[in-house]
């Protein structure tokens, strides 16, 4: 799974999820790709969920970029713990997604095929997404 | 290259607020700049410049634009911005050009045919550059590179030297060997054993840290053991709120 090689600190502050992506938000490297209509935390396991449905579809022939990467880490206290005591332990990572982020992106399928597997990779996500193609294409 | 004309007033408004009524008016804010003119802050008709959005070459169309109190001036869409949830155009730049004067502009490439390197060998046809830059006058602008890629191999690459250009009217910008499309032999995905994919899974590993002068405790030597016995004693301090609970 996803998940930074160096940090400089093990945990982080939670931060504030508002506007929207105005980087990361166009096609950079595929014809099609899925967009990210919410704000979200995506785990490296809806991430990496998300992959494996995708590359299911590329067997045919055909190349994926993921355009997110989860490193922010995500603590947690253990269950059964009172209040205080410090921040919990880093459970897992998360990548923070803004409106209009370009979640995935596909080349190489038919337009049918590329819909399909973004829908099945859509599924895989907490958020709604929408599958968008470059201008003119079909 | 489509010639389009674009109505539109002279724009004396300013900031967020006035644009965000100018938006919800049907019109876009923008400005007309370059040549040898002032920059003109304008507002544009929408209906007028969604068809430039539509195709990947719209954006090289050349633009008849008639501002009120002003003449006519040929000009090109330099920049734009888009919302990036809903692609509704927000600000426009439009460049002044002259009819008989060079500009650099991006043309799209596009790919027709499909590879036999796909077809006979089982290749992964890949576009490597969808755009290429020319120089040419505003009236020799194409709409498009069409570049036929059937003949391609594995192995084979197509390059922006071996596009029809004409050296008369158009001069290529872009370094000449830089890739459009080629076709690669396909990557067999490593097959994880289970074990291993198990064992990775069960132990979720930490990243490493990035220590900060760790260059100076290295050059201590016998000092640099002393704070360790401090980190020791931070947990005994965290254990005494411990004991108060139990008394309770």
């Amino acid at each position: 799974m996803l998940m930074p090689k160096k940090v400089k600190y093990r945990k982080q502050m939670r931060g504030r999820r508002t506007g929207k992506a105005w980087r990361g938000s166009d096609l950079s490297f595929g014809d099609c790709g899925l967009k990210a209509m919410e704000a979200a935390w995506i785990t490296n396991r809806q991430i990496e969920a998300a992959r494996v449905a995708l590359s299911r579809f590329l067997k045919r022939g055909g190349k994926m970029w993921i355009r997110i990467f989860p490193d922010k880490p995500f603590t947690k206290k253990p269950a059964e713990t009172r209040m205080g005591k410090g921040k919990g332990l880093p459970e897992y990572w998360v990548a923070v997604v803004l409106p209009g982020r370009i979640l995935f992106e596909l080349e190489g399928l038919d337009a049918a095929t590329s819909k399909e597997a973004c829908d099945v990779a859509a599924h895989k996500l907490p958020i709604r997404t929408k599958y968008v193609t470059r201008p003119g294409a079909a | 290259m489509q010639q389009i004309v674009i109505q539109g007033k002279k724009r004396e408004d300013r900031g967020k607020n006035a644009m965000r009524r100018l938006r919800s008016a049907g019109r876009v804010p923008g400005v007309l700049y370059g040549g040898t003119g002032k920059p003109v802050p304008v507002a544009l008709e929408a209906q007028q410049l969604a068809p430039l959005f539509r195709t990947e070459s719209g954006h090289n169309a050349l633009l008849n634009v008639k501002i009120e109190g002003l003449s006519e001036e040929l000009a090109v869409l330099k920049d734009w911005q888009c919302d990036p949830l809903h692609g509704s155009l927000l600000h426009v730049d439009l460049l002044r050009v002259a009819k008989d004067v060079r500009m650099r502009v991006r043309v799209p490439v596009h790919t027709t045919g499909d590879p036999q390197g796909v077809k006979i060998q089982g290749g992964v046809f890949e576009v490597i550059s969808r755009e290429v830059e020319i120089e040419c006058l505003p009236v020799d602008i194409p709409e498009e590179f069409r570049v036929d890629v059937s003949g391609l191999m594995i192995g084979k690459q197509l390059r922006f030297s071996d596009l029809p250009l004409d050296p008369a009217k158009m001069k290529l910008v872009s370094e000449a060997r830089t890739v459009i499309a080629h076709v690669v032999a396909p990557k067999k995905e490593e097959e994880v054993a289970p074990e291993a994919a198990a064992a990775a899974a069960a132990t979720p590993a930490e990243p490493e840290l990035i220590k900060k002068g760790k260059k100076e405790e290295e050059g201590e030597g016998e000092e640099g053991a002393a704070p360790a016995p401090k980190a020791a004693e931070k947990p005994a301090k965290a254990e005494k709120p411990e004991k108060s609970e139990k008394k309770r």
